[in-house]
């Protein structure tokens, strides 16, 4: 399916936040906008190196060129529309915003429901996992604050990193921070014996997504090829051969959640008691391998690469790249989303020409992208039968919503759809970006002028600059009958960073210690485990 | 002496000294504090400075290990040559004239910003291993001031590092009970970008941005900052060094002269050897060339012709070997005719003159070193590049045992064997010194490494030159000619009786 013309049109005229994505990508300082490299797809083709000077121009671009596609590259040193100009050689990037990617895709050989660009709701959790784990690290161990989350408008997830000192960083730090974040490179689970803080950390979400989601949602144990890829993690062949006999006869008879259980008391039997510690670790590689994120490594460590922006359309689904939060991420379920023209009754009463022909157009157009959404599902249009930050709205939700009334300026029309509170929430944490910036602390090497490139150093919890910003405009309008969700979204939004705040205080406090006294028992054990064997492990390895 | 124009950086106190290691141990972020310096001791400083990182270069060249390089380095402080660097102010005087001199161009900065390096690296690690400086005072000394993480966080934190020292001391192979208490004092909070590798490596604990690093650890941290003053103050004086050239032209000329000699090692002209010519350039072949010259030499003479990259580097080698133009040009004329006819004095003659800064730019072109060559392979009916990196094993030893080579199957055997070791990485240059055995019987008399092809050749000149006594080489030139082609297998070694 692809998006009508027309109604792309419609979109880049009245809806898509040009002016609230060009001071997102100036960061406080306009003339950047115009050294940021935008580039268009249209059908097959690429432009590259555009640049506008600002949000009109450039939304007076987009009406006129109407691009399926809008990726976002870094700052460069000139425009990057005048570049003919330059000397070769001295256009180059400047800054880039630290990114990462993160696509079901990578997953497919433990997730048995979907193929290719098709998600549902036994899948889709992992991104949302992927999310959780990386915000945390990106803010507790490097000290991010100005984090963008997005929906890539199909099968994944995009973050933008806006901190000062992330935009600044180099492909070499790019590499570092990389190197940390990933575990699980070319199917393997790179875990040190003994695990550090962080991954100490990591360790316990993924036990927990395990044990919550992986085992009884997914039912990864009961789906022949991943199953074959996780016991391929147990050394002991006998072990994995008599498992693997056991599990296929009982196919559907016990559920993953038994066969796990089997697994690990097979592990620890006592006969294989000189085999635990090797086989503890398979037993961790397999959950880690089972949840822990899959990054796009390359995508991360080039500056240059160019990463779709959001509130983009996607051209195969209709759906908008929303922002989203990480704090809520377990309540996105994009699965619901659905795609096609919505033509409920009193819509089509009062729909204008242009629908009337777009519904016709679509109506031959399959009114499906992904699995749950079953024709004979209700259908629900997120902000208004569903809160609003639960799902991507598609185009046709947007426009027929909007387009009914006329042309309406860019800056009132997107009340009227059902973006409107990802556009209020994204306009938001923009401000807060920019708040945030204007709070860095002199670098710490003052002393030391040789270093342009001192990062500064994160004041300390108690010196923190308060969150000050709150979501913009007037109190909501509850426009749903079902008063009461629509109040809970409403109460959400508008309290937002102000219990953000608290929150990540408490939570910083408890990580501060890198552990939950949960799991203290447990580490115990597994330093109690690893102090008699280094040196085997270390044979073993080799 | 006007050194103090060219120095941008701000006073401050530099040095620390582990005065029972004499280990020198410097940021050099201060100019040296001269009044007067005598030209005499300037140049020999220097002079010093260079050999002794050319001698690091060449190890580096070999890939030693960090551990095997410090023991090397440690030796070569030791020398009895190297003496008036280990005064601390001398040592200072020699880097700073280094960077002065070695500015100007690129290959030059890149020599001092990698030997540099690994000379404080190694000192580095040599003084923390023995504990034997504090470096509380030494980064206080260089002005670089690292806090300790303060008692808020700390308290928030010790879990996690008590965690972290433990996983320190499991790797050790100790026990995690052993592990030192946690205290505040031994922390330094580093921001992360200033190490990324220990990111990487998620061996250090990281919180907030904020890498806690314990004193052992700030080594790896000390390293990327001396990298970056020293690539500073190199394009600092790349910057200044016209105008202070202007100020005193004999400082020019010295600069001068010690930048554009790379001390006599570039081989653009060859002032130590007399007597090569287009009559007996066969048996200098035959006794002193390295593998690779004599494989292009003896294709050209068997051939008549050589490909361009060939001729390019066979030609300077030959420039650098002391070949005058007219021999030169009698030498290639003499091949090269025989298969392009007229159109070696149009296209030919040209680039030989061109070689020797006759034409064109008038550059006087240096010879290649075996870094520029080995990387250069040879396409089908070409026979330029190191024959140790693009010939198979076999080929190698047919070649070796070849008339172009004459050695002995044994000794062939003995020259390819730094070159198969399991595991690891060819050694070129180790080959090539066995080479040079082979044809000698005897090692070089200097411990350098062969870096640069004419450097092989000149050793074996010297050797020769000195063993036989000026007349009887002379004698043995005048005949040489005739027996040069007869004695071709064998025992080179036995040839010189
Ligand atoms: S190591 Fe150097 S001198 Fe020896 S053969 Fe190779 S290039 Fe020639
Ligand atoms: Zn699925």
């Amino acid at each position: 399916m692809s998006v009508p013309d027309e109604l792309l049109k419609a979109y880049y005229a009245q809806i898509f936040p040009c002016d609230d994505i060009a001071s997102w990508l100036s960061h406080g300082d306009s003339s950047l906008f115009y050294k940021r490299e935008l580039s268009y797809n249209k059908k097959d083709n690429v432009i590259r190196y555009l640049s506008y000077r600002d949000g009109p121009t450039f939304r007076a671009s987009l009406v006129s060129k109407c691009p399926d596609k809008i990726d976002i590259g870094p700052i460069m040193s000139h425009p990057p529309c005048e570049r003919s100009s330059v000397e070769p050689g001295c256009f180059v990037d400047h800054q880039r915003e630290f990114i990462m990617d993160i696509d079901l895709t990578d997953y497919n050989d433990i997730r048995g429901c979907c193929k290719g660009a098709a998600i549902c709701e036994r899948c889709w959790p992992l991104a949302n996992f992927a999310v959780t784990v990386l915000d945390r690290a990106l803010r507790e161990d490097f000290g991010f604050t100005d984090i963008l989350w997005a929906f890539s408008g199909r099968r994944g997830v995009h973050c933008w990193v806006c901190d000062e000192s992330a935009r600044k960083m180099s492909n070499d730090h790019r590499k570092a921070l990389v190197d940390y974040l990933e575990v699980i490179k070319g199917s393997k689970v790179h875990l040190p014996p003994v695990l550090p803080p962080c991954l100490q950390r990591a360790d316990e979400q993924v036990d927990n997504f395990f044990a919550d989601h992986v085992l009884p949602v997914m039912d990864v144990l009961n789906n022949p090829p991943a199953r074959e890829k996780l016991l391929s993690f147990i050394p002991d062949e006998e072990l994995r051969a008599s498992l693997l006999g056991a599990w296929t006869a009982e196919e559907e008879v016990t559920t993953s959640a038994q066969k796990w259980e089997q697994l690990c008391a097979e592990c620890a039997s006592p006969s294989r008691s000189r085999q635990k510690w090797t086989l503890d670790r398979a037993i961790r590689d397999i959950r880690w391998y089972c949840c822990y994120p899959r990054l796009d490594a390359n995508v991360s460590m080039i500056m240059k690469h160019l990463l779709k922006s959001p509130f983009c359309v996607h051209p195969g689904t209709g759906l908008v790249s929303i922002p989203l939060s990480a704090r809520h991420i377990n309540d996105f379920k994009p699965w619901l989303a659905t795609a096609g023209p919505v033509l409920t009754s009193s819509s089509t009463e009062s729909a204008g020409s242009l629908m009337a022909k777009l519904a016709k157009q679509q109506a031959a157009a399959p009114a499906v992208t992904t699995e749950a959404a079953q024709p004979q599902a209700p259908r629900r249009v997120p902000g208004v039968d569903l809160p609003w930050f639960e799902c991507p709205p598609s185009i046709w939700d947007v426009c027929t919503l909007t387009v009914q009334q006329g042309n309406l300026p860019p800056d009132v029309a997107f009340e009227q759809t059902p973006l409107r509170d990802h556009i209020r929430y994204f306009r938001a944490l923009i401000a807060r970006f920019q708040h945030n910036s204007g709070f860095h602390p002199a670098p710490p090497f003052d002393n030391l002028g040789e270093f342009d490139e001192a990062p500064y150093l994160l004041l300390h919890p108690d010196q923190q600059p308060r969150e000050t910003v709150t979501v913009g405009g007037p109190a909501l309008p509850i426009r749903h009958p079902e008063e009461e969700e629509a109040a809970t979204v409403q109460a959400a939004t508008s309290t937002w960073y102000s219990k953000e705040d608290e929150d990540e205080e408490d939570e910083e406090d408890e990580d501060g210690d890198g552990r939950r006294p949960r799991r203290t028992s447990d580490d115990i054990e597994e330093l109690e485990l690893a102090r008699p064997r280094p040196h085997k492990v270390k044979k073993e390895q080799a | 002496m006007q050194l103090h124009q060219v120095t941008l950086e701000e006073n401050r106190p530099k040095l620390l000294i582990a005065p029972r290691a004499q280990i020198i141990l410097s940021f050099y972020v201060t100019p040296p504090q001269v009044q007067f310096i005598e030209l005499e001791s300037f140049f020999s400083l220097a002079h010093s400075r260079i050999q002794f990182l050319r001698t690091i270069e060449g190890w580096r060249a070999q890939k030693f290990t960090p551990s095997e390089m410090d023991v090397r380095i440690a030796k070569l402080e030791a020398e009895e040559q190297y003496a008036p660097l280990r005064d601390p102010e001398n040592d200072l005087i020699s880097h700073y004239i280094l960077t002065l001199a070695y500015a100007q161009r690129q290959e030059l900065r890149n020599f001092v910003l990698g030997n540099e390096l690994a000379l404080f690296g190694s000192r580095l690690r040599r003084a923390s291993e023995r504990e034997k400086i504090r470096f509380g005072e030494f980064l206080d000394a260089s002005g670089l001031q690292f806090q300790h993480p303060d008692d808020v966080e700390f308290a928030l934190i010790s879990t996690a590092l008590k965690r972290m020292e433990e996983i320190r001391m499991l790797n050790q192979g100790r026990k995690a009970a052993e592990a030192p208490p946690v205290i505040r004092s031994r922390y330094y909070k580093v921001p992360w970008q200033q190490c990324p590798e220990m990111v990487s490596r998620r061996n250090c604990f990281l919180w907030r941005g904020s890498l806690y690093l314990i004193q052992e650890e700030l080594p790896a941290l000390l390293v990327p900052i001396f990298r970056t003053l020293l690539s500073r103050r190199l394009a600092c004086n790349q910057r200044a060094l016209p105008s202070l050239e202007l100020a005193d032209d004999r400082l020019a000329r010295l600069l001068g002269s010690l930048a554009n000699a790379h001390l006599g090692n570039d081989y653009r002209s060859a002032a130590l050897i007399q007597g090569v010519t287009a009559r007996n350039i066969d048996l200098h072949c035959r006794d002193s060339f390295p593998p690779c010259m004599r494989r292009m030499f003896s294709k050209l003479r068997e051939t008549h012709h050589l490909k361009h990259t060939g001729r390019m580097q066979l030609g300077l080698f030959l420039k650098g070997a002391g070949l005058s133009l007219e021999d030169s040009m009698q030498v290639w004329r003499e091949e090269l005719t025989r298969v392009v006819g007229d159109k070696f004095d149009k296209e030919y003659a040209y680039n030989i003159r061109h070689n020797y800064g006759l034409e064109g730019k008038r550059v006087n072109y240096s010879p290649y070193s075996c870094a520029k060559l080995i990387p250069t392979l040879p396409g089908t009916g070409e026979y330029h590049g190191c024959p140790f990196r693009y010939m198979e094993r076999d080929e190698l030893l047919e070649f070796l045992k070849s008339a172009q080579c004459g050695l002995s199957d044994a000794q062939a055997h003995n020259v390819l064997e730094p070159l198969f070791r399991k595991g690891e990485p060819k050694h070129y240059h180790v080959a090539c010194r066995a080479f040079w055995h082979a044809l000698h019987g005897a090692d070089p008399t200097t411990d350098e490494p062969i870096v640069h092809p004419n450097q092989f050749f000149e050793l074996s000149y010297r050797a020769r030159h000195d063993k036989t006594g000026p007349q009887q080489q002379q004698q043995q030139q005048q005949t040489g000619g005739a027996t040069a082609t007869a004695t071709t297998s064998g025992d080179p070694a036995a040839r010189k009786d």
